[in-house]
């Protein structure tokens, strides 16, 4: 009996530790919170990620030699969803009318750059009137890169069934040296701006 | 049925499984409500299988089929939790981890279904219904999706089945321990 007392406890431990890992200390049960709470704790590092652009050259946001020094309000999105983009893409909108001289840029990658080429993305940014200044609109220049930031990032893109794409849209703040720092919810932009703005 | 033909068909759900992995995994309903119990399944044909061999040494250690039924609940549990769902679909190691974790329950649920009592298999049997019953409930009215991996409507049928699997194993088990309780008591 003694042999099966000790590994009743060894099963409790393991299973206790098991479900602590996951769930960062209980705190959170669904991947896409334990991403947010991840990120918080222990800012993952974006590698320099070439992207084109909807007005035409390709450029590296952050983390390249070239990147300017400032923050980034990320979402992704691809420009045929009915949905969620829709969303953001107002939301985007919305939020480059608030942005003032500070060094904060919007920033919509898409996941979709097989279909997103320069002409679908122009007539994106075209749509909700995204000012080149403020709010830039690009894919990923290879599926190398775009496969690296996802997973980098912990973006999950699945097939909806009809054609499309469901995945985690939320609003990724990411600095000139590729750290992300922070994830807000894609319908509360406010809070991510406020955010970035409290970082200058 | 022999250890030989337990084996064997322990062998083809090990076949299956890899083989169609990626459609098994794709819909979460196929996920919990066919793999699991697929896993289980062949963990318990093994278990079977192994019995004659290694049956007294399992008993040692898995006296009243307590480690078993320990093990097997604390595994199941886990694997509902949307994050380690989600994980076993993103990470092999952690996909790995589960086709263990649930041939090693299949395999010592067989043991501790012949060694416990009535009273501890009714406690495994209630708490597993009641952690069924509970996770398909907020799977099933869960406003959003909860695993990254898988579509709402996937997920609401997915919390359905498991209420269904809850139902279903509870009364298996009334069933098939009917014979036992309904015998005239010898002692009296």
């Amino acid at each position: 009996m003694r042999t099966t007392a000790l590994l009743l406890v060894v099963v409790s431990a393991i299973a206790t530790a098991a479900v602590w890992a996951t769930t960062g200390g209980l705190q959170a049960w669904t991947l896409e919170d334990v991403r947010r709470l991840r990120v918080q704790e222990m800012p993952p590092v974006l590698s320099a990620l070439e992207l084109r652009s909807s007005s035409g050259p390709s450029f590296v946001p952050w983390a390249g030699p070239g990147s300017a020094r400032q923050i980034w309000l990320v979402n992704f999105m691809y420009t045929r969803c009915p949905t969620q983009c829709t969303t953001l893409g107002v939301e985007f909108e919305r939020l480059q009318r608030a942005l003032g001289r500070e060094p904060i840029r919007l920033l919509s990658v898409s996941f979709d750059p097989l279909h997103d080429d320069a002409r679908a993305l122009r007539a994106y940014a075209a749509q909700y009137h995204a000012d080149p200044g403020r709010w830039i609109v690009a894919a990923p220049a290879s599926a190398v890169a775009l496969a690296r930031l996802e997973h980098e990032a912990g973006v999950v893109v699945i097939n909806d069934g009809l054609g499309g794409y469901i995945h985690n849209a939320a609003i990724h703040v990411v600095l000139a040296d590729g750290q992300l720092v922070r994830i807000f919810d894609f319908d509360d932009p406010e809070a991510a701006l406020t955010w970035a703005r409290g970082l200058l | 049925m022999g250890a030989r033909a337990a084996v064997i068909i322990a062998a083809a759900i090990g076949v299956f499984i890899p083989w169609q992995g990626d459609w098994l995994e794709r819909d979460m309903a196929q996920h919990m409500l066919i793999e699991f119990p697929l896993l289980l399944f062949a963990g318990a044909f093994i278990g079977y299988a192994l019995d004659e061999r290694f049956g007294a040494t399992v008993e040692r250690f898995n006296r009243m089929g307590l480690v078993g039924f320990a093990f097997a609940a604390a595994t199941l549990s886990y694997w509902m939790i949307p994050a380690a769902l989600d994980n076993s679909v993103l990470i092999g190691s952690v996909a790995a981890a589960k086709y263990i974790t649930l041939l090693l329950s299949g395999a010592l649920l067989w043991s501790s279904f012949r060694l416990a009592p009535l009273a501890v298999q009714a406690f495994f049997v209630g708490s597993f219904v009641l952690m069924a019953a509970t996770f398909g409930c907020i799977y099933q009215s869960a406003p959003q999706r909860l695993c990254l991996n898988y579509l709402l409507d996937a997920q609401q049928l997915a919390g359905q089945g498991l209420v269904a699997a809850a139902v279903i194993v509870g009364a298996a088990w009334c069933v098939s321990i009917a014979g036992a309780v309904s015998e005239p008591d010898a002692a009296a």
